[in-house]
């Protein structure tokens, strides 16, 4: 399968502290047809990494850290949520500003 | 010798030692503090450390001397610029000048022809260690305007960051409607948690500014400290509830009789009671117990979460402390919260203080207000909130120039039932309230044309009482309140208005008889 059905059985991994911010970056994920899971923290994303394979990792800056780099399969995407508008990050394939809209996040996976 | 000292002395450079312990006896005398030096090395050094002034006789300014001391001061950051004072034995001054090469040319030397007069030399020391003085008082000032920019830049990132997730989630959750435009019950209820979050953040912080500025005025008066805490758990058992943690309350055996604003004493044991509810996960349990110790009556919150780790004691009621630790942020804490308890507190003589034997081993905040000398008096009972209007139609205005506000307050009352004409500003807010002679109208303050006061005026000077009035205003002090009741309002009500408040303000109409 190509083109965008197999983009669509991707899975996605969310790293995002803030409860709330990451329910509802799941539930409109969960709506275009990824399967996600969401964590709060660094160890239980490094825990989930050495469980299954991501697509795509959503995660705050603030989050990441040396432990969980290294955990990062190469070929997943991160996409990395920020405070600011900061300079490209090493590392990342894309940066998200915090607030973002539906349509800014999923231009991300379709980019 | 501290720098502060350092400031206030001057050092005298003469290599004929006489002639410097003879000045040094002199200026002593006159109550100066000073010292003697005969080697420019360490000259030098006393510059670095700040000293107060120098005194130079003309023959310690060897041809080598001049321009290594004028590189040191060079070197001086830019508001300091130490006074010296040069002793000459040649006659004209612009000769002066050019013998002393770069050091002539700075500004801050003084010559002075010898002999000089005792009374001379002293007076031209003061004056130069005074000039110093007035150096380190404006250097002292520029620092404390510089931390107080750090600061407010870093105010401004913590709030801009504080601001972010919450608009995050409201952002996307907004987005979640179906085909037909709705939103789900789950994603609409945590927009409602979010902008509620966002509201108390806001109300914190201009409470806090309010009590920096001196601006809250207590309303005092002797009551049971268990009155404030019977408020405040009004408010926060719903809270507890929904993070499934137990509150048990254990109350004093004696009075607790405290002088206090019972509105502030209450907001202070809800954000205690609120803090521990944040930090302790579900299915834990706090403690809350009021009791007496000496002269003073304690609230003892004792939760079993996560506790505070030993380093973070001493900083958690400075504000912002929380937006600086990971847990509070992911639970939404930016940190105001406690900062402002304990400033209010100091308002009314209390303390607050905490304890935790560490992280995962829960914490204990215990509160104090002195005991007051007479008994409690005993408080009426707030009026509950009505649950909901009784049900019969009303005729509603609004006169509100904010398009979302407006459609949003008209979709609400339309929904209850209402009939609702809402205007965008203050010239057609008063014909509509004069023609349609409405139950109730909600008016906004800043509003084109005529503002909110102008319209309760011209209303009221038009059809008198005949019409209840509310002011919808995002200024919600006790003065915006009066300012509004005395422009003719009838009630004030805080942005953002919650449909409870509403609901609450129908419920109190008297009923209609003519039906809309």
């Amino acid at each position: 399968m190509s083109g965008p059905m197999s983009r669509r059985i991707s899975r996605v991994l969310i790293v995002e502290p803030y409860a709330d911010l990451r329910a509802e970056i799941a539930a409109t994920l969960r709506r275009e047809h990824y399967t996600c899971d969401a964590v709060a923290s660094a160890d239980h994303a490094t825990i989930q990494l050495s469980r299954n394979a991501y697509a795509y990792v959503v995660v705050d800056l603030e989050v990441i850290g040396g432990d969980l780099v290294s955990a990062l399969d190469p070929s997943s995407r991160v996409i990395l949520l920020t405070d600011n508008d900061s300079e490209p990050i090493e590392g990342a394939d894309s940066t998200l500003q915090k607030p973002f809209s539906r349509e800014e996040l999923i231009a991300r996976f379709t980019s | 010798m501290s720098a502060e000292d350092l400031s206030r002395r001057v050092l005298i450079v003469a290599p004929i030692g006489r002639d410097a312990e003879l000045m040094c006896t002199h200026l002593e005398a006159a109550g100066l503090q000073c010292g003697v030096c005969a080697d420019i090395d360490e000259v030098c050094r006393e510059i670095d450390r700040g000293i107060g002034a120098l005194l130079f006789t003309q023959e310690a300014l060897l041809p080598n001397v001049a321009p290594r001391l004028a590189r040191t001061l060079d070197k001086q950051p830019a508001w300091s610029d130490i006074p010296i004072i040069i002793l000459t034995g040649l006659p004209s001054l612009e000769t002066k000048s050019e013998s002393f090469g770069p050091l002539g040319r700075r500004t801050n030397v003084t010559f002075v022809d010898r002999p000089v007069r005792i009374q001379s030399l002293v007076s031209a020391t003061q004056s130069a260690l005074r000039a110093r003085e007035r150096q380190y008082q404006i250097h002292e000032l520029m620092v404390k305007l510089e931390d107080r920019v750090h600061e407010r830049d870093r105010f401004l990132a913590i709030l801009g960051h504080e601001l972010r997730n919450p608009l995050g989630a409201i952002l996307l959750a907004s987005q979640m409607r179906d085909d037909d435009g709705r939103l789900d019950g789950e994603h609409a209820q945590l927009i409602e948690r979010q902008s509620k979050h966002l509201s108390r953040l806001v109300n914190d912080l201009l409470d806090l500014s309010r009590v920096v500025s001196g601006k809250i005025v207590l309303k005092r008066q002797v009551i049971d400290l268990a009155e404030a805490l019977r408020q405040s758990f009004e408010t926060m058992s719903d809270a507890a509830a929904r993070q499934k943690v137990t509150i048990e309350v254990k109350h004093s055996e004696v009075p607790l009789p405290v002088n206090v604003d019972p509105m502030r004493a209450a907001q202070v044991i809800t954000n205690v009671i609120g803090n521990a509810i944040k930090y302790t996960p579900e299915g834990g349990h706090i403690v809350v117990c009021l009791e007496r110790e000496g002269d003073q009556a304690l609230v003892r919150v004792t939760d079993d979460g996560v506790g505070i780790a030993e380093n973070r004691i001493g900083t958690i009621f400075e504000l912002f402390a929380q937006a600086e630790n990971a847990i509070g942020r992911a639970q939404g804490g930016m940190g105001i919260g406690l900062a402002l308890v304990r400033t209010l507190l100091e308002l009314h003589e209390g303390t607050i203080s905490a304890k935790s034997d560490g992280v995962g081993k829960g914490s204990e905040f215990v509160v104090t207000f002195p005991i007051a000398s007479e008994p409690a008096v005993t408080v009426a009972e707030s009026p509950r909130p009505a649950a909901a209007h009784d049900g019969q139609p009303r005729r509603i205005v609004v006169v509100e120039d904010n398009h979302d506000v407006r459609d949003l307050l008209r979709l609400k009352l339309r929904r209850l039932g209402h009939e609702v004409d809402a205007v965008s500003d203050g010239h057609a807010g008063v014909k509509a309230i004069v023609e349609r002679r409405p139950d109730l109208a909600l008016v906004d303050i800043g509003l084109p044309g005529l503002d909110g006061y102008e319209v309760a005026a011209q209303v009221r000077r038009t059809i008198g009482q005949d019409v209840v009035l509310v002011a919808v205003s995002g200024f919600g002090q006790p003065e915006d309140k009066r300012r509004a009741i005395d422009a003719g309002f009838d009630e004030h009500i805080t942005k953002p208005a919650d449909v409870s408040d509403i609901e609450n303000l129908l419920s109190r109409l008297p009923p209609r008889h003519d039906g809309v």
